[in-house]
C-alpha cells in the first residue's frame, strides 16, 4: 500500500495510458494513429493521413514532448514518471538475501505482466486493439512488435537498467547537454558525521560508479533508491537518515526559472503547431483508401 | 473481428511448401506478360500516349489528379485520356484487373503500342509526368533511350570505313 501511495503520480499517468487505446467514441477511437487504415483518430473524429505523414507527426510530437519535458521537468521525469524507475523500485520489493525463490519468481511474473501490458498499450496507439489481439494471435508484424518490445523491456530491467539511463537513453542525453543549473536532486547531508560507511547507497545505485556522497552528478536519475537504502540502515537507530530529496515545486525541477527556458518552450510549441498544421493539410494526401470513404 | 491488413510472416515462412509456392508465384509474376490496354476500350492507336485514371468523386487527390491530367491534355493535345469512375463496388471489382485494390487514384500510362509502361498508385509530380509524356511523344522509351531498332550502332559504323 505504501508503495502504491509513493507512486501515485506514476499510476495516475499509467492508468489513462493503458486505458486510452480501448476507448471508442462512436465509430472511432479517443486517440489512435491508425496505421493499418491510414487515418488519425482523435476524440471520435478521423482524418485520412498517409503513412509517411503519420510517422512524421509521431516523430515531431515525440521530439517536442521530449524537449519540453527536458526543459521543464528535467530529471524529475526519470525519477517519477519513467517506467524504468518504477520497475526498479518494484523489483526492490522482491529482492534481498532473505527472499525466497517463490517471491522472486512472483516478482518476475508481475514485472513481465506489467512490461507486456505497457508494450501492448504502446503498440495499441498505432493499431486498434482488436486488430492488435488478432495480430498477436496470428503473429503478424504488430504482434511481433509487442513480443519483442516486452522482451526488450524485461531484459532491460534485469540486465542493463542504470547503464541504459546513463549512456543510452536519448532523454538522458538531452537533459545532460542542456545548460541548466541547479536541478532538483537528492542530497547527502551529514553535518554530524553519522555516516556508517555501509556503502548501501553506492551499492544500490543503478548508475555505474555513482557516489551520492560526493555531491551532484549529472547522471543521477533521481530514482531515490539510495534514500530507501539509507532509511533502511538508519531505521534501527534513532538518528535521521542522511539522504533526502530537495523540497521544491515540480515546475522548478529543471532549475531556476529563467527567461531563456521559457522562451525556448514557447518556440518549440509554436514550431510543433506549425508542423502539425502542415502535416494535416489535405494537399499532402497523395492517395485515398477506398474504405475511408465515410470520412469525406 | 476485422482482419489485420499487414503482411503475415507465417504466411510466407510457414512451411517449405508455402515457401516454394511463394517463390513460384513471385517468379511467375516477374516473367508474366506486362499489362496491356490493347484489347480494352481505353486504347487509341492514333494518339501519342494512352493515359487511364481510375478515380472516385469523393477523394481529394483524385480531384487534383483529374485537374493535373486536364492540364497535361492542354499541353499535349495528341494524348488520349480515359477517366474511369470507381465509386461503386461493381466498378471497383471491374477495375481490379488494372490494379485497383485498396487505394485511389490509379494512373496507368501506356505507349503507342498499348502496353502499360508506368503505373502511379499515388498522385505523380507534375514535372515527372510531363517529362515522361514528352519522351513518349518523341518516340523514346520510358527511361529516355531510343527503341533498339532506332539506335545507331557506332561499332558497326566504324567498321564500314575500314
Amino acid at each position: 500500500m505504501k508503495f502504491l501511495r509513493d507512486y501515485k503520480t506514476f499510476l495516475a499517468l499509467l492508468i489513462p495510458f493503458l486505458a486510452i487505446p480501448w476507448i471508442m467514441l462512436g465509430d472511432f477511437h479517443l486517440l489512435l494513429f491508425n496505421f493499418s487504415h491510414d487515418r488519425l483518430e482523435i476524440g471520435g473524429f478521423a482524418i485520412e493521413m498517409s503513412t509517411f505523414a503519420m510517422i512524421s507527426l509521431l516523430l515531431l510530437l515525440g521530439v517536442a514532448l521530449t524537449l519540453i519535458s527536458a526543459l521543464s521537468l528535467s530529471r524529475f521525469y526519470c525519477g517519477t514518471l519513467c517506467p524504468n524507475t518504477f520497475f526498479a523500485h518494484l523489483l526492490n520489493l522482491f529482492k534481498g538475501k532473505k527472499t525466497s525463490f517463490f517471491s522472486k519468481a512472483a516478482g518476475f511474473i508481475l514485472l513481465a505482466f506489467l512490461a507486456s501490458m505497457l508494450a501492448f498499450s504502446l503498440v495499441a496507439y498505432g493499431i486498434s486493439t482488436d486488430e492488435l489481439i488478432d495480430a498477436i494471435a496470428h503473429l503478424t508484424f504488430a504482434g511481433w512488435l509487442v513480443i519483442i518490445l516486452s522482451l526488450l523491456m524485461i531484459a532491460e530491467i534485469y540486465m542493463v537498467q542504470g547503464w541504459y539511463c546513463a549512456y543510452l537513453c536519448p532523454y538522458g542525453a538531452i537533459t545532460a547537454i542542456l545548460p541548466i543549473e541547479d536541478r532538483l536532486t537528492y542530497r547527502f547531508d551529514d553535518p554530524n558525521i553519522n555516516c556508517t560507511e555501509c556503502e548501501g547507497c553506492v551499492k544500490i545505485c543503478p548508475i555505474p560508479d555513482l557516489d551520492i556522497r560526493h555531491g551532484f552528478d549529472i547522471r543521477c536519475i533521481q530514482c531515490g533508491l539510495c534514500e530507501e537504502a539509507c532509511e533502511k540502515v538508519f531505521a534501527k537507530c534513532t538518528r535521521p537518515s542522511l539522504i533526502h530529496p530537495e523540497k521544491r515545486s515540480i515546475l522548478r525541477a529543471g532549475g531556476r526559472r529563467s527567461m531563456g527556458v521559457f522562451v525556448a518552450i514557447i518556440v518549440i510549441m509554436l514550431l510543433t503547431t506549425a508542423g502539425i498544421v502542415t502535416l494535416l493539410d489535405e494537399k499532402r494526401l497523395e492517395s485515398c483508401r477506398l474504405e475511408n470513404r465515410a470520412l469525406y | 473481428m476485422p482482419k489485420s491488413t499487414s503482411l503475415k510472416i507465417h504466411n510466407i515462412f510457414g512451411s517449405l511448401v508455402r515457401m516454394a509456392l511463394f517463390a513460384l508465384l513471385m517468379s511467375v509474376s516477374a516473367f508474366s506478360a506486362p499489362l496491356s490496354l490493347k484489347s480494352t476500350p481505353y486504347f487509341h492507336p492514333e494518339s501519342s500516349a494512352n493515359i487511364v485514371i481510375f478515380y472516385t468523386t469523393w477523394c481529394p487527390p483524385c480531384k487534383r489528379g483529374l485537374v493535373l491530367l486536364d492540364e497535361m491534355h492542354k499541353e499535349h493535345p495528341r494524348l488520349s485520356i480515359s477517366r474511369i469512375c470507381v465509386d461503386t463496388s461493381v466498378q471497383q471489382k471491374r477495375a481490379q484487373a488494372f490494379g485497383i485494390l485498396q487505394t485511389v487514384p490509379l494512373i496507368l500510362i501506356a505507349d503507342r503500342s498499348g502496353s502499360v509502361i508506368k503505373r502511379f498508385s499515388v498522385l505523380p509530380d507534375k514535372k515527372n509526368l510531363n517529362d515522361l509524356i514528352q519522351r513518349l511523344e518523341e518516340g523514346r522509351l520510358e527511361n529516355g533511350t531510343l527503341p533498339p531498332e532506332k539506335r545507331i550502332d557506332s561499332w558497326k559504323q566504324n567498321r564500314k570505313g575500314m
